[in-house]
């Protein structure tokens, strides 16, 4: 196989994952619920992605998945992009500079993604439009159980990507 | 670290991230409008959307099929092939059934209110993390839906058009706080407001409440829209399960479950035009 071709195939392969999980996110098939806590399941896959990609890739692969998000979500107009956009670049600039690429550091990045994904979540949409006891409900019974139940799909996702890093040309 | 801020890269991100959060503002400002970055991608996508859910449905129909004619195909082995091949045709005529049914309930609809024009959709995407159980169907504008049009089925009131796209459209559901739907009581005409509560709507509930504490509804009772603001009135809601006083013992609200199972649609209708349209519009709900 020749490099450009598996390159071609690595990117394609990216895409592919990003696509199909934007899209099962908001079908039934992945309908995925623990006593009412829900998963954003590209928070994982972006952060595993992030740790093997520069800056400017993942901020492009969060956006492209938060705008597929974005054209499905309630009430959203570019937060799942924005969102997404600065988890890619704060994954991949901290995975370079900060932290090293193994499961433990992956763990803790894709908690503080997660948590810091539904915080905003809440903060922006549930926190004034459903009065101060349901938000806080909403926050304790889902956003932050989902927090934690989105953090830990990491394990597959990491394993995935470090396989595919090692393919690399 | 310092670096990267430098660098072009950075320079590129931070423009982009600028670009979006302008984008986002603006269209939370004008409202009821999906952005135009998320109405190419809706517009593109939607078809793929559609096949995953067609897939699912065709799954989920396969596997109840099958568990309905496990039984008989035990007991009449020698003519499995057989009631395979007459299993398959009832499926099918299963489906052309449901969907003359479907059609014939809104002509019933239809001929009660002649001035209701309806568009008929399928739900494409859910937003899972949604606890109102939001989703988004497979027509938009340029199929005449707009803003706040409600959405029905042929047993109540869904909900209405919360923001629009060109194909596509997302519907906020009864089960939502942001509805508030002015509704009557049929037996009584007792009026009050319908809106979602949190705490109900994970049961698949909404609230009737602002009900003055001298009205006599009861459990059992059907609830309808009052036609007051964006809904035509006399569409059905729901039944009323429980009845309560609010804390500070002042009126009273009852927990109504709505005709309409939300968690299972796949077909709606949306009522593109009715008498007294518009002239409410500017809230939302009514």
């Amino acid at each position: 196989m020749t490099k450009s071709l598996k390159k071609f195939l690595l990117v394609a392969f990216n895409v592919m994952i990003f696509f199909v999980f934007s899209l099962l996110h908001y079908s039934n098939v992945f309908n995925f619920k623990i006593f009412g806590a829900g998963t954003t399941i590209l928070i994982p896959i972006l952060v595993a992605f992030s740790l093997w990609h520069s800056p400017i890739a993942s901020a492009m692969a969060g956006m492209l998945s938060g705008i597929i998000m974005d054209s499905s979500a309630q009430g959203t107009y570019c937060f799942n992009a924005i969102i997404l956009l600065i988890i890619g670049v704060f994954v991949s600039v901290t995975s370079n500079t900060l932290f090293n690429k193994n499961l433990p550091s992956a763990i803790v990045i894709s908690f503080i993604c997660s948590v810091v994904y539904y915080l905003m979540q809440w903060a922006i949409f549930h926190t004034f439009s459903e009065g101060v006891n349901h938000s806080l409900t909403f926050l304790l019974e889902i956003s932050l159980p989902s927090a934690i139940l989105t953090a830990l799909f990491i394990f597959p996702f990491y394993y995935l990507y470090k396989y595919v890093e090692k393919l690399k040309p | 670290m310092r670096f990267f801020f430098r660098s072009r890269q950075f320079k590129v991100i931070l423009s982009v991230l600028i670009a979006l959060i302008a984008v986002s503002v603006i269209f939370s400002l004008i409202g009821s409008q999906i952005s135009p970055q998320a109405n190419i991608v809706g517009m593109l996508t939607a078809p793929f959307r559609s096949a995953v859910n067609g897939i699912y449905n065709g799954i989920e129909d396969f596997i109840s099929a099958y568990k309905d004619g496990n039984k008989l195909m035990l007991e009449n082995a020698e003519l499995e092939s057989e009631v395979n091949d007459l299993r398959e045709q009832l499926a099918d005529y299963q489906e052309i059934q449901a969907e003359n049914e479907f059609y014939k309930k809104y002509l019933k609809i239809a001929e009660n209110h002649p001035d209701f024009k309806f568009t008929a959709a399928t739900l494409i995407s859910r937003d899972n993390d949604d606890p109102y159980q939001s989703f988004v169907i497979n027509k938009g504008s340029l199929n005449g839906v707009s803003a706040y049009d409600p959405v029905i089925t042929d047993a109540g009131l869904v909900g209405f058009i919360s923001q629009v796209g060109l194909t596509t459209a997302k519907v906020t559901t009864v089960l939502s706080p942001e509805l508030s739907i002015g509704a009557l009581d049929s037996r009584t005409n007792d009026s009050g407001v319908v809106s979602g509560d949190l705490e109900i709507a994970k049961n698949g509930k909404t609230k009737f409440y602002n009900l003055a504490r001298s009205c006599s509804v009861a459990i059992g009772d059907y609830v309808a829209t009052s036609g007051e603001g964006i809904f035509p009135k006399g569409l059905l809601i729901g039944k009323i399960e429980t009845i309560g006083t609010d804390k500070y013992n002042t009126s009273i609200y009852a927990t109504v479950t709505p005709f309409a199972n939300i968690e299972e649609l796949r077909q709606v209708m949306v009522i593109t035009e009715f008498d007294g349209q518009g002239s409410v519009l500017g809230k939302v709900g009514g």
